[in-house]
């Protein structure tokens, strides 16, 4: 039975009196009830709240199971497995309901020009709705959460959309991943929106802010739920690449891709969704209210997919690679500036200027980061320096200390500002700062990231 | 050096190296062909060490510390383990500045195989200390009802599901030795995972049929590292446990 996942902002009573009084849209109202009944259920039973948000991750301290913790992020399989994430857990809110038809909604926080999209619904926002008359608690809210919009810049998709590839070579990132065995870090589109927007509902100590403890805040479902739609929204995008399509992928990848499955549950009986259900959404029984861009958002796209293309477009299966390492230093502390010899070789080519730049941050630990850094580079230590490559550390706060992640950041934007300067080469300085502008970047508190190792890497033309 | 000097620099020079894969793949193919040959004329002399079909009775007990068994054991490691080492090689030879390729790629990939011997000579203590004779077929049959087991868990899975991750790759320099070192740890520990119940059955000899059992297995695995409950590998271990029964229940 097909049935559509709606857009929240459609559902909403967008008005927070409305909805501590008022009678709520019946999608929104089987959540609610399903949560609760989730809620009721004890830790052991697969179907319960807690069992459905300990499969995302755990807490440290919590007694593992073999099917929690499973998270994929930071993979070629983030959007698979989180899409088949939320089939089970709408399976289970149906189960547990007794509405068939029930589909979780989704949130599209990334409508231009629209703060109210930005905020998280009202549904999600009062402490108690009323039901047959009394007002009861609410099962949607969570406490801690940041009441402000998010902000425009973290919703951004055009970047993500602009990627015509699935997959690209590492270092560089298509939609969905990296083709790069064991790499650590965020995509595309899994670090901006998804990792911004994660920070962004979570404020300073949000349940959104750690893997471990998003997935007990509702919210994190509509969240996850857009992101699902975005990834059809990308694969409707004409000349959009997919993993599986002829050169989109070397040989074991696709292999990897197609064998895939992923179970929840019980490890004795789980429910395990292939491949197959996954690609298709329709083999899951749902389908998106929209799956398409708003005009002005197509229209970027398709200018930034036009600036691609226009460039040099690289094969995945390109046995040579495009950008190589040309400079490392390591334990950065961010705050901190280092000057970065490039290496010296002794080979010579005609003459040639890098198409890119980008810097690899490698082992990245922290205690109680900033939700968000930004990469600062100067052609020399006395020139101006110039900010790009914005990311967010969601997934490492609330993790154990050992946890590492990676990251990498396009500088490519700023290239032609450093040869301007007459940037030569020899010595790149980096310095690694909070985000400005985000809630916490002022924080007095000592939130800095240690970096293992930062790698520069240049495109050749 | 100026910048064009490092675009000059980076830009690969258009000689007929080959990516790790290929040279790695390539020692594997020779190893697997030594031991075919090695299997074979051992099968000519009625060894049935080769084939599996071990008979236990009057063999000498396991002595793993000769040069025999070392290489032996070496040359099978390179033959199984090292295709699985291949997504890490690769790698670790994009993360390397153009003049450390090889050499961050190589000391990966010995870290791979010292492991893998330092591995196979603890179990083959063991054994020789337990007096397991030479080509033990009750050996090698309760270590494969092991891997058929230990295949079938699902801590194991998710284990697999999440030790893939690489370490930072310094580009050179004894920090990308020690970084690679530590990726080829990352990587061994990652073919444990898969397969360390069919590599102990083999400290014993490694019979055709188990040897190849095992590397479709675990290559299998490798390839397909997020099915659920594959049956091909186990199906696998199981084919060749049935290989090996004739010869433990009915000895001589």
């Amino acid at each position: 039975m097909i049935r559509t996942r709606r857009d929240v902002a459609a559902l909403t009573l967008a008005d927070a009196a409305k909805a501590r009084t008022q009678e709520w849209h019946p999608v929104l109202d089987t959540y609610a009830h399903g949560v609760r009944l989730m809620d009721q259920l004890g830790e052991d039973d697969p179907r319960s709240w807690l069992w459905a948000a300990n499969t995302h991750g755990i807490p440290t301290g919590t007694r593992p199971r073999p099917l929690w913790n499973q998270c994929a992020h930071a993979s070629w399989a983030f959007l698979p497995w989180h899409r088949a994430y939320l089939a089970w857990f709408e399976a289970t809110i149906r189960e547990l309901t007794g509405d068939e038809e029930w589909r979780l909604p989704y949130w599209d926080y990334s409508v231009p020009g629209d703060t109210a999209d930005r905020t998280i619904p009202v549904e999600f926002s009062v402490e108690t709705r009323t039901v047959d008359g009394q007002a009861v608690p609410n099962p949607l809210y969570r406490p801690q959460r940041s009441a402000a919009p998010i902000p425009r810049d973290d919703v951004g998709i055009v970047d993500a959309m602009a990627h015509t590839r699935y997959v690209r070579r590492f270092p560089a990132f298509g939609f969905g991943g990296t083709d790069r065995v064991g790499f650590d870090g965020a995509t595309t589109v899994e670090m901006r929106p998804h990792n911004f927007v994660h920070g962004g509902i979570a404020g300073r100590n949000g349940l959104m802010g750690s893997t471990t403890t998003a997935a007990r805040d509702p919210v994190f479902w509509l969240h996850h739920a857009n992101i699902d739609r975005l990834w059809e929204v990308w694969r409707g995008l004409p000349g959009s690449i997919e993993l599986t399509d002829p050169g989109g992928a070397p040989r074991l990848l696709v292999v990897q891709w197609r064998s895939a499955t992923f179970a929840f549950g019980a490890a004795g009986s789980p429910a395990t969704y292939t491949m197959d259900d996954v690609e298709d959404t329709r083999a899951l029984d749902y389908v998106y209210e929209s799956a398409t861009l708003p005009d002005d958002l197509a229209a970027a796209v398709e200018e930034r997919r036009g600036a691609v293309r226009a460039g040099r477009e690289m094969a995945v299966d390109d046995t040579e690679p495009t950008w190589l390492p040309v400079a490392a230093t390591f334990g950065l502390t961010s705050g901190e500036e280092r000057d970065v010899p490039l290496e010296r070789g002794a080979r010579l080519l005609p003459d040639a200027s890098p198409a890119g730049l980008l810097v690899e941050l490698a082992g990245v630990s922290a205690m109680a980061p900033h939700q968000a850094y930004a990469v600062e580079v100067r052609a020399t230590p006395d020139a101006q320096a110039h900010r790009a490559g914005r990311f967010s550390t969601f997934g490492l706060a609330g993790t154990p200390e050992t946890e590492e992640r990676s990251y990498v950041v396009d500088l490519s934007s700023v290239l032609p500002d450093l040869l301007a300067e007459g940037w030569s080469g020899g010595r790149l300085s980096v310095r690694v700062v909070p985000d400005e502008g985000a809630a916490d970047s002022a924080d007095d508190e000592d939130r800095s990231i240690h970096v293992r190792q930062v790698t520069v890497y240049l495109q050749t033309p | 050096m100026t910048l064009d000097q490092a675009v000059r620099w980076v830009r690969p020079v258009r000689i007929p190296l080959p990516p790790p894969a290929t040279w790695v793949l390539a020692g594997s193919l020779v190893a697997w062909v030594v031991l075919t040959v090695e299997a074979l004329a051992a099968t000519r002399v009625g060894g049935a060490a080769a084939t599996g079909h071990v008979h236990h009775h009057g063999v000498a007990a396991l002595d793993p510390w000769t040069g025999t068994w070392v290489l032996g054991w070496s040359v099978m490691v390179a033959a199984m383990m090292w295709p699985l080492a291949v997504p890490a090689l690769s790698a670790v030879g994009r993360a390397a500045f153009p003049g450390w390729r090889v050499r961050l790629v190589a000391t990966c990939l010995a870290t791979v195989t010292v492991l893998w011997l330092a591995v196979g000579l603890a179990v083959a203590s063991v054994a020789h200390a337990l007096a397991v004779p030479a080509g033990s077929g009750g050996w090698q049959l309760g270590w494969v009802a092991a891997a058929v087991l230990w295949n079938r868990s699902a801590w194991r899975t998710r284990l697999l599901w999440r030790c893939s991750r690489l370490p930072a790759i310094a580009p050179g320099g004894v920090r990308g030795l020690a970084s690679a070192s530590v990726a080829g740890a990352v990587v061994w520990r990652r073919c444990a995972l898969l397969c360390v119940p069919v590599m102990a059955a083999m400290v014993v000899g490694h019979g055709v049929v188990l040897m190849v059992g095992g590397s479709v297995a675990a290559w299998w695995e490798a390839a397909h590292p997020r099915a659920w409950r594959d049956p091909v590998p186990v199906l696998l271990l199981a084919a060749v446990g049935l290989w090996l029964l004739p010869g433990v229940v009915a000895p001589g």
